[in-house]
């Protein structure tokens, strides 16, 4: 049984973090708000989890995570998108932040989840992975989830800055969730949003239920470390649960596909190394198809991992994890971020100069109100 | 032990002397005197004719009459008597003392006893010189009331007029008259025409004397059937102020039911449930409708709740008096209904009907008074089951561990809640 610890940081990390805890009660997405009375989470894995956040409010909001596992850094209501403030707080904490994770014992693999934007996510995390990688010898992948780019400048920049300070920090991976390719989900913004945690945390539960899973055919933690060690350290995930009989190699095509994938990219043009998993009922898994689309595949990507898990009665499910060697949506991404970062270090200058406010002060100079 | 001869002797004489004594104490003397040949001697209706008397032969011959009728005759020596039944079962007796010439005429003189009689009751006791041509008797009237009426059959509410009518027959007059009229039963006296105020003093007898007119009233009808009505008594006396006593005949009335009003009022009791478990409710349906053509009144029923049954709560015309639940309407008007739901709760197992008393009054038009109704009624029998959790009461290891079990859920749930809680 492997020993994992998931943490969220900052409040999109936090709500995945939830949406992991929730659907680990059972029920998938319809589980009842009242299941922790009644149901545990049921992970294959030895799994702990842990929700780090400056902002209270964000903690006060998770329903299925134990409040053992909430750690509120005290720093007023949150640190209002700003990683140098951020980066501040955690210096302040790092030893209760550090000790938090010491108490949760040793660990095979490590995820922290994490908005790229957010102001207490982004700077926390960075930090927290290079502590853990100083301290630990567990590997730590980033699950970092990019802003609506329409979502503002302050968030723009920090994304350009998080992702860097991520891959700088000593992480083992990151995979990429776009919530600007995820707006497609619908609905209202609530729903939009919790759409994508639950989008991400369905895709890590598959994740960690197959690295510990007894296999027709294996995958492992070591071929995880493989996938992910290959390409620029960036990953994403594809996934794909069919709702009625279907053949696994349109399954297979569905998970790898724009529509099921977290961020966007043409995986047999980007992908460097990639792992499909297949679980399902054995009377779906034709190998011969399976091998056929794997093949398919390396022969773009190079290696690719396979994994099948035999479940009866269940339809195909087939999650796919590839690593990426070039991203030409995150190459778009900072562009846009140093516009932004442009117009912001514009801004400041003006009001540093405050010419415009003088002006408008100056001309009552030397008068006083006439009554 | 055997008398000897003289003791026989003694006992004897005393016997004698006690049967003598006894019947001397028995007699009264009417007369002790002299009658002339040809007078009589009479006692009210009864004449002794002293006929012929024989000085030299010490005898007198006798003749007894009543009235007319000859009922004895005979001849007596001196200190001889003879005895003759008179009215009501007394005895006359005549003893003749002596015989002796006088006067114009012989005499005889004599004893005249009687026995078991009152002297008080004679109304004539005297010599008669004129001998039987100047008797004089008191007669015996009879006097004949008619009741009549002017219709024998009506309809309840009609009114007869009655009649009484009297005449006397036989052959003396009835003196100092007095009628007695009795209440009839299923009539009531709805006026007097005509009544004789006091005691009429002579109704004359013989065939020319006009009926007398004793009273006139009229009665009402309360009630169907046929009825006889009751006759009229009447008492009087004879000129020797013996009293008789006359009743008249008693006429058949038929009274049928004619346009009586009526109120009939229904009860239907309908029950939703005929078996439930212990503490399930039960919800009754009470009825009541008036199927008759007059309104009825007062109409309450008493809802008799069994004693393993509680009452709940009822509709808005229900009220409890004393924790019994009584349905009251002031007046029922005919062919009008009215719906009443009660609900009770099981409180017992067994098996249980609900028992009510209806009581309602009405006009039927014809009477002063209202007609007052009751009747009784009965459900269907309700099984009462036990409840599901009964169970619990007869196992109280049942409700431990229930309590054990909610407990733990209960902490279970508080240590979740706790768990979750931040």
């Amino acid at each position: 049984m492997l020993n994992i610890l998931v943490i969220g940081n900052g409040q999109c990390g936090n709500r995945i973090l939830d949406s992991i805890n929730r659907h680990a009660m059972g029920g998938g997405k319809s589980c009842n708000r009242l299941a922790k009375f009644y149901s545990r989470q049921k992970f294959k894995s030895h799994v702990e989890t842990l929700a780090f956040n400056t902002a209270v409010n964000d903690l006060k909001e998770m329903k299925f995570t134990k409040a053992k596992d909430r750690i509120h850094i005290p720093h007023l209501h949150g640190v209002g998108a700003n990683r140098n403030i951020g980066k501040q707080v955690f210096e302040q904490n790092k030893e209760m932040i550090m000790r938090q994770v010491e108490e949760r014992g040793n660990f095979d693999i490590a995820f922290v989840l994490t908005s790229a934007s957010g102001g207490t996510g982004s700077s926390f995390t960075p930090l927290l992975v290079r502590e853990m990688k100083n301290r630990y010898n567990y590997p730590v992948y980033c699950i970092v989830v990019l802003p609506f780019r329409e979502e503002g400048t302050l968030y723009l920049q920090n994304t350009a800055f998080s992702i860097r300070d991520i891959r700088q920090s000593g992480v083992d991976g990151i995979i990429l969730a776009d919530n600007q390719y995820l707006k497609n989900i619908g609905g209202s913004i609530e729903e939009a949003y919790n759409g994508i945690n639950d989008m991400i945390a369905e895709r890590l539960l598959f994740l960690l239920d197959a690295l510990d899973s007894e296999m027709m055919m294996v995958t492992d933690l070591g071929d995880f470390k493989t996938v992910m060690s290959g390409g620029a350290g960036l990953a994403t995930i594809g996934f794909f649960r069919a709702d009625r009989e279907m053949p696994i190699k349109t399954a297979i095509q569905n998970a790898l596909s724009p529509s099921g994938l977290l961020f966007s990219t043409n995986v047999y043009e980007e992908a460097s190394r990639a792992m499909v998993v297949i679980k399902g009922d054995r009377k779906y898994l034709s190998i011969d198809e399976i091998s056929t689309e794997v093949e398919k595949l390396s022969g773009a990507v190079g290696h690719v991992f396979k994994g099948i898990v035999v479940r009866d009665g269940e339809y195909p499910q087939v999650l796919s994890l590839l690593t990426l060697e070039s991203a030409h949506e995150l190459e778009k991404l900072y562009s846009v971020a140093v516009q932004a970062i442009h117009y912001e270090k514009a801004k400041k200058q003006r009001m540093e100069k405050g010419d415009e406010m003088r002006k408008t002060f100056s001309q009552i100079e030397g008068m006083e109100p006439e009554y | 032990m055997k008398l000897k001869g003289i003791n026989r002797i003694v006992l004897f004489a005393f016997l004698i002397l006690l049967t003598l004594g006894s019947t001397a104490s028995a007699r009264t003397a009417v007369y002790d005197g002299d009658i002339e040949e040809g007078e009589v001697y009479q006692l009210n209706n009864y004449i002794i004719e002293i006929t012929d008397i024989f000085p030299e032969a010490g005898t007198a011959s006798y003749y007894v009459y009543e009235r007319d009728k000859q009922i004895t005759t005979g001849l007596l020596d001196v200190n001889e008597s003879f005895e003759f039944n008179f009215e009501d079962e007394g005895k006359i007796q005549m003893r003749l003392k002596s015989v002796h010439t006088g006067g114009v005429l012989p005499r005889a003189t004599v004893e005249i006893t009687m026995s078991n009689y009152n002297i008080g009751d004679l109304y004539v006791n005297e010599v008669i010189e004129k001998g039987r041509s100047g008797a004089s008797f008191a007669g015996d009237p009879k006097l004949v009331v008619t009741k009549s009426v002017d219709k024998s059959e009506i309809e309840v509410g009609d009114v007869i007029t009655v009649t009484v009518n009297a005449r006397t027959t036989g052959n003396d007059a009835a003196y100092d008259v007095l009628f007695t009229d009795p209440k009839q039963e299923h009539f009531v006296l709805k006026e007097t025409t005509y009544e004789v105020s006091t005691r009429i003093p002579k109704i004359d007898f013989g065939k020319s004397m006009p009926e007398t007119l004793v009273c006139i009233y009229k009665l009402k009808a309360t009630e169907a059937g046929t009825f006889d009505l009751r006759p009229v008594t009447a008492t009087y006396t004879n000129s020797a102020s013996q009293t008789y006593q006359s009743s008249s005949n008693t006429p058949t009335i038929t009274v049928n039911e004619g346009n009586k009003q009526r109120a009939d009022v229904e009860t239907t009791m309908n029950l939703d449930l005929l078996s439930v478990r212990r503490n399930e409710k039960i919800t009754s349906t009470v009825i009541l409708k008036n199927t008759g053509n007059a309104p009825a009144e007062a109409v309450r029923l008493d809802i008799m709740v069994p004693e393993g049954m509680k009452y709940i709560s009822g509709d808005e015309g229900i009220e409890t008096i004393g924790g019994k639940p009584r349905i009251y309407i002031d007046t029922l008007q005919p062919n009008n209904d009215k719906e009443f739901s009660y609900t009770l709760k099981a409180k017992e197992v067994g098996k249980y009907s609900i028992n009510s008393e209806l009581s309602y009054e009405y006009s039927n038009g014809v009477d002063a008074q209202n007609i007052k109704q009751s009747d009784k009624f009965t459900t269907s029998s309700i099984s009462v089951e036990e409840g599901r959790f009964d169970f619990l009461l007869k196992n109280p290891l049942y409700i431990v561990i229930s309590i054990v079990i909610l407990a733990a859920i209960g902490v279970h749930v508080y240590r979740r809640h706790r768990e979750y809680k931040y």
